[in-house]
């Protein structure tokens, strides 16, 4: 909106070219009009026009409620006017200077105003929907009932000569009734729906003996609702000059309670089931891989022998590339048939010295520390003998052999690689040890921190560093299967640390 | 504003069920007070002079009781009058729960001293929304402590 048409047209101009549409009106009032259909992103109002002035097009319109953002356009030394059109609501201001610099300024100030635009429609969306969900959640809160009764029941314990002597509303008893007096008593015969066994027992119990029992479960099917309503009742003896005359009883509706723990409990069954079948493929895919895999490493090892003469440099260097590939699928194949064997089921436990594991595991990375010309150190900080625990040996050393593996793999180019592995009981929980690998090596940007030990996520290019991005992945479920723990800090190029907590007994049934 | 102590609150009551859904209703509506609970006037003598059971156990201060007016061994008038006697548990507020209509017992509470007295209505729904009034009053009400 601008009353100065020259300035209007080499506005529009400047917008054009940079791909804006641009729609000019010449008053206040126009603009207004303009405004109701909402199809602008964004409108610039100058400050000085007849009919209606910007400051007012900016009242009315936030007075109206339009969300779409406005500037205000002032001449130069017209501040107050920028600052009170700031305060109505208006986004932003630019000054209009003689020359037309501020045109310069208009794209950087569109796009800025854009996006608070869109950050503060995000934030009133969010903030809706947390009093929606606030709304359900008070709803929940206030339909949960607790229902009152009492009732009588006769020196024999008849359950079907017992009458209702009061009830809460709701209960399914006409509520007039349920009001009756208690000491008179309404002579209301049992109700038939509430034949439902568990109540009448405990209430029966209660009844001869006195106590009082809790978290009685049991259900009733709501007739005008054609539903099952399920209880969680709370029964107590309902005496009278001392003796007990039948029982009274506090149920709660617990239905959407039950449902929503039903489905949690189909789920886990599911997701256990589809876990089962997926470890079972990947065992039976990776073991029915390595047949035709061995054999295609032996004819490529036969063809290098026996016929490298007849292939020139070429065949000779794709023949080298099919070895290669084939090493890495095989390794592949070999950690796919580990990761899928590590499991609660597949375990072999025995009480072991966790020197041991960890000593098995250095002897076979021997070659490569070597190789290296790093070190490994094994620091004990007591000297008491290491802690024994209760684990499978086989999955221990798999274990360490990897995490030290790791350490030495990941070393910065000409930095040789120190690793320290520590191993003491857990200051923090009775009952646990916890072993330390900490190493010099690249290290790993914490943000990563959450995808480290997920099957195949790699955080390095494979170009640099080899491996099949399965090596943590069975760690992770080595240390689940044991019950314990594993996490990683580190900084890039500072070096990582996995801490590994591992229970000293297994639970009787260890976790699937 | 002075550093106050949580109120404990004291219920005098001998049938398990109203004791338990006054707890419960209590609860409901946001009373998080530690609640104590005695099932005959006795108990709850003995409990307000460190005595029998309660032997050399002060009573938590402050403390605000619930007393219901039909209880056996020692009733709830009972107890109000060894109460309201005694410098010691003088000025600890006391609500009477009854269902009794009798104005002259209504009055008779208050002669000695009881600082509220609600009639339990016999239809729970009523019930409730007095005890959750109760629960709305304790929480704004100022308890004296003790001595």
């Amino acid at each position: 909106m601008e009353d100065d048409s020259g300035a209007a047209r080499l506005f529009s101009k400047r917008l054009q070219k940079i791909g804006y549409a641009v729609e000019t009106v010449g008053n206040g009032k126009e603009g207004l009009e303009k405004f109701v259909s909402g199809e602008f992103d964004i409108v610039f109002v100058d400050a000085v026009m007849p009919i209606m002035g910007g400051v007012e097009v900016i009242r009315v319109a936030s007075a109206r409620g339009y969300a779409t953002p406005i500037v205000m356009l002032t001449g130069t030394g017209d501040e107050r006017t920028a600052v009170e059109a700031i305060k109505l609501g208006a986004r932003d201001y630019i000054i209009k200077d003689v020359d037309g610099c501020y045109l310069d300024l208009l794209p950087s100030v569109i796009e800025k105003v854009l996006q608070q635009h869109r950050l503060t429609e995000e934030n009133k969306r969010a903030l809706e929907e947390l009093r929606e969900s606030e709304e359900r959640f008070r709803g929940i809160i206030e339909t949960t009932h607790d229902y009152y009764w009492v009732l009588r029941i006769d020196a024999a314990g008849d359950f079907s000569k017992a009458v209702m002597l009061a009830c809460s509303k709701g209960l399914g008893v006409p509520p007039d009734e349920s009001m009756e007096n208690l000491e008179v008593g309404c002579a209301r015969p049992y109700h038939p729906d509430w034949s439902w066994k568990n109540l009448e027992e405990a209430c029966l119990k209660v009844f001869a003996t006195g106590e009082v029992i809790s978290n009685v479960q049991s259900a009733r099917l709501d007739l005008s609702k054609n539903a099952t309503e399920y209880f969680s009742s709370e029964i107590f003896p309902f005496k009278k000059g001392g003796a007990i005359i039948g029982v009274q009883g506090l149920s709660e509706e617990i239905t959407q309670r039950r449902k929503a723990e039903e489905k949690v409990r189909l789920y886990s069954e599911e997701l256990k089931r589809s876990n089962a079948d997926l470890e079972r493929f990947a065992f039976v895919a990776s073991h029915d891989l390595q047949e035709p895999l061995r054999k295609v490493v032996a004819f490529c090892d036969l063809i290098s022998n026996e016929y490298s003469s007849v292939l020139d440099e070429t065949g000779r260097d794709y023949l080298r590339r099919i070895s290669q590939s084939t090493v890495r699928m095989r390794d592949l194949v070999d950690d796919l048939l580990q990761y899928s064997r590590v499991g609660a089921r597949t375990k072999c436990l025995g009480q072991i010295d966790l020197g041991k594991p960890i000593a098995e595991a250095l002897s076979n990375l021997e070659v490569r520390i070597a190789q290296s010309g790093g070190k490994v150190v094994v620091e004990k900080e007591t000297d008491d003998p290491p802690p024994t625990i209760e684990a499978d040996r086989f999955q221990m050393v798999r274990l360490f052999q990897n995490l030290v593996g790791n350490a030495l793999k990941f070393h910065r180019t000409g930095v040789p690689p120190v690793v320290r592995v520590t191993v003491k009981k857990d200051g923090e929980r009775e009952g646990f040890v916890k072993i330390k690998i900490e190493d010099n090596g690249i290290g790993f940007d914490e943000k990563y921190v959450s995808r480290i030990f997920a099957p195949f996520e790699r955080l390095n290019p494979k170009s640099q560093f080899e491996g099949t991005g399965l090596g943590l992945a069975i760690c992770h479920k080595i240390v689940r299967s044991h019950g314990g723990s594993i996490a990683a800090e580190g900084r890039p190029n500072e070096g990582a640390t996995f801490t590994v907590v591992l229970p000293e007994k297994q639970a009787e049934t260890g976790p699937a | 504003m002075p550093d106050r102590r949580p109120v404990t609150i004291l219920l005098a009551e001998d049938d398990e069920g109203h004791s338990r859904l006054i707890e419960k209703n209590l609860r409901r509506a946001n009373i998080t007070n530690d609640i104590l609970k005695v099932s005959d006037g006795q108990k709850a003598i003995d409990f307000l002079f460190s005595q029998g059971e309660y032997a050399g156990r002060k009573f938590p201060s402050p403390l605000l009781i619930l007393l219901d007016l039909n209880m056996p061994v020692l009733d709830g008038r009972q107890v109000l009058e060894r109460m309201k006697a005694d410098d010691r548990t003088r000025r600890i507020p006391v609500i009477i729960l009854t269902t009794t209509e009798d104005t002259r017992e209504v009055q008779k509470c208050y002669d000695l001293g009881c600082n509220i007295f609600i009639t339990k209505p016999v239809d729970y729904d009523r019930f409730t929304e007095a005890v959750r009034k109760i629960g709305l009053f304790i929480s704004i009400v100022q308890v004296p402590d003790a001595g």
